[in-house]
């Protein structure tokens, strides 16, 4: 079942009702979700579904049941709306003869667009150096950086990346994500899959989980946090008394456990917003200096690992 | 939404015009044509095509050498024809194919890159036809030049003059022309079906020219053993049998031929062969996307 935060305002991807088996296998399973400008972080982990979603996006694989549309029209019936889709893939998906050049321009050939972006896409992921050297000899990181050149040479609407800072350097890592940063600023779709959550963290304005081909969350990391109800919030608290504050909070009911530690105590609670009332009044009770209120849950990691969980 | 710093980094957005699906067919189509060829590639890639081109066209150009110098233009016609050169340019196709339809097919397979060509405005079926149109074009110029060459030339030094034999022998054009199609659909589809199911370009190669040249003997010992159905395989000689029968001649007894069976019956097995091949072809790329 699908809801509000999967379905974007202002979509350019539409995702109905969207189920892909292969034989008894099944990979996505009604799964209705929507993208529109801004970067939508994809994640699962291995073997949740992901790459299929994605690759049913791209026109790769045809949905069993369920439709795609990329700006209101079913790319099976219309391919010409590929056009203004790109996509990097995480597999290899270069030819080792070609050079850098000769595969941006092959891609913007295919895309349709003019050859006047060649230039600008290769600066743009700075492979100005390397630009006449054939892609079997560059390393993984340039290889996957010709891929996004590739994409982006078609100047897209919609770009889908999977995987796309494989490979890359910490400063070429910084470079891409500020780029496709800047790609969603202009206003446009960029659908983002990466098991290094920290990176779609840094990335995403919004993410959608899938769990075994389900989609199981959709929104903002926080807000996907604070709607795991049945799941404890952790919050550290650092107090010069801790034993006495956890006591208190327990007897007050105001958490369902803690563990007391050198400087603070972590609580698990599942009201945050009433722990948060309840703190200060009691410290000024107890006569208690306060030093630090810090969930300890509300990282994209940790709602990640919830989701799995469940 | 979160906050953050977004910088300009120069990237431009595009709202030109697109040339749509059939640039992007154009686009295909025109990378198939350098890869059969090995243009912008190493050196390497150039040679075996440019010799194999080479060897078909030296009997032609030996021919109008020696037709000239000896004046004996006639009597080597006799001798050399049209259709005996089929058999010749026919054999030299089967090895062009078997390197082409690897080149082609394999590296889009093995480096990943179907999902370069899924995901951009091209169907399935347009990745299928644009590679064998690359193909046909290439094989087919490769089997008719050397005719044409031949023509031209005889046309030049014929004694009758060049303007009464061109127009005199108008229909070796198109026979030699239709010959030579016959000839490319019959290896081509095969040649591009061995390669949607190799992984290496030189596997696909070899596998190719093995499958093809052993239908020959195979095939023909069975026929001989009377069983004339087995006739039907024989892949290497359906082309040759349908050539004699559009250029009224024969330069060979074929084994379909031995086995009691019609030219038409070889035009259609060869179709036959060439749709059954098309499909599997289209399904494996649709799989490998």
């Amino acid at each position: 079942m699908t809801v509000g935060p999967a379905l974007s305002d202002d979509a350019t991807v539409e995702v109905s009702s969207v189920s892909k088996w292969f034989g008894q296998k099944v990979a996505v399973s009604d799964v209705t979700c929507s993208f529109g400008p801004g970067i939508t972080g994809l994640l699962g982990p291995n073997g949740a579904g992901k790459t299929t979603l994605l690759r049913l996006l791209c026109g790769l694989l045809e949905p069993s049941d369920g439709s795609v549309r990329i700006h209101g029209v079913d790319p099976r019936r219309r391919p010409s709306v590929y056009a203004r889709v790109a996509l990097v893939p995480e597999e290899a998906a270069v030819y080792g003869f070609q050079t850098a050049r000769q595969f941006v321009t092959y891609a913007a050939d295919l895309s349709g667009a003019d050859r006047s972006g060649v230039d600008e896409a290769i600066s743009s992921v700075a492979l100005d150096d390397d630009a006449d050297r054939p892609i079997s000899e560059f390393s993984k990181g340039m290889r996957q950086r010709a891929k996004v050149a590739a994409a982006l040479v078609g100047r897209p609407d919609v770009l889908v990346l999977d995987e796309p800072l494989n490979g890359t350097d910490p400063v070429q890592r910084a470079h891409l994500i500020e780029m496709f940063r800047t790609f969603a600023a202009e206003g446009r779709t960029v659908i983002v899959s990466s098991h290094v959550l920290a990176e779609v963290e840094r990335m995403a304005d919004r993410v959608l989980a899938i769990v075994d081909g389900k989609l199981a969350a959709a929104g903002d990391v926080a807000a996907i946090r604070s709607a795991m109800s049945d799941i404890p919030y952790r919050v550290r608290i650092g107090a010069d008394e801790p034993r006495r504050l956890g006591a208190r909070l327990l007897v007050g009911g105001h958490a369902s456990s803690i563990e007391v530690d050198h400087g603070g105590l972590v609580v698990e609670t599942t009201d945050l917003t009433d722990l948060g009332m309840a703190i200060p009044p009691l410290a000024q009770e107890l006569d208690l200096r306060l030093t630090s209120f810090e969930p300890q849950d509300e990282s994209l990691e940790s709602v990640f690992r919830y989701l799995v969980r469940r | 939404m979160p906050e953050g710093v977004v910088f300009d980094l120069g990237y431009t957005p595009y709202d030109g015009p697109r040339s749509g699906r059939g640039g992007a067919r154009w686009a295909l189509y025109r990378d198939g044509l350098r890869r059969v060829l090995g243009l912008r590639r190493k050196a390497r890639r150039k040679v075996l095509p440019a010799l194999l081109l080479a060897g078909a066209l030296l009997p032609a150009v030996i021919y109008v050498a020696v037709g000239i110098v000896a004046g004996e233009l006639d009597a080597a016609a006799e001798l050399f024809g049209h259709p005996e050169y089929f058999d010749l340019t026919g054999a030299i196709s089967l090895v062009f194919i078997a390197l082409a339809a690897s080149e082609l097919i394999v590296p889009d397979r093995v480096n990943g890159t179907m999902s370069l060509y899924a995901s951009r405005p091209l169907t399935g079926d347009d990745y299928v036809l644009m590679r064998a149109a690359s193909l046909a074009t290439v094989v087919f110029a490769f089997v008719w030049l050397p005719h044409v060459f031949l023509y031209v030339g005889r046309a030049w030094t014929a004694n009758e003059g060049l303007g009464s034999y061109a127009t005199g022998n108008l229909d070796t054009l198109w026979q030699t022309a239709l010959a030579s199609a016959v000839y490319l659909v019959a290896y081509g589809s095969v040649g591009l079906l061995v390669a949607s199911l190799s992984s290496r370009p030189s596997v696909a190669a070899a596998v190719f020219l093995a499958v093809v040249t052993i239908s020959g003997p195979t095939t023909g010992s069975l026929v001989d053993n009377d069983i004339p159905v087995a006739g039907l395989g024989a892949l290497q000689h359906h082309p040759g049998h349908v050539k004699d029968w559009i250029m009224d001649s024969s330069t060979h007894l074929w084994i379909p031929e031995r086995a009691e069976y019609e030219p038409i019956v070889s035009l259609i097995a060869i179709g036959v062969v060439a749709v059954a091949c098309g499909l599997v072809v289209r399904a494996r790329s649709r799989n490998a996307a």
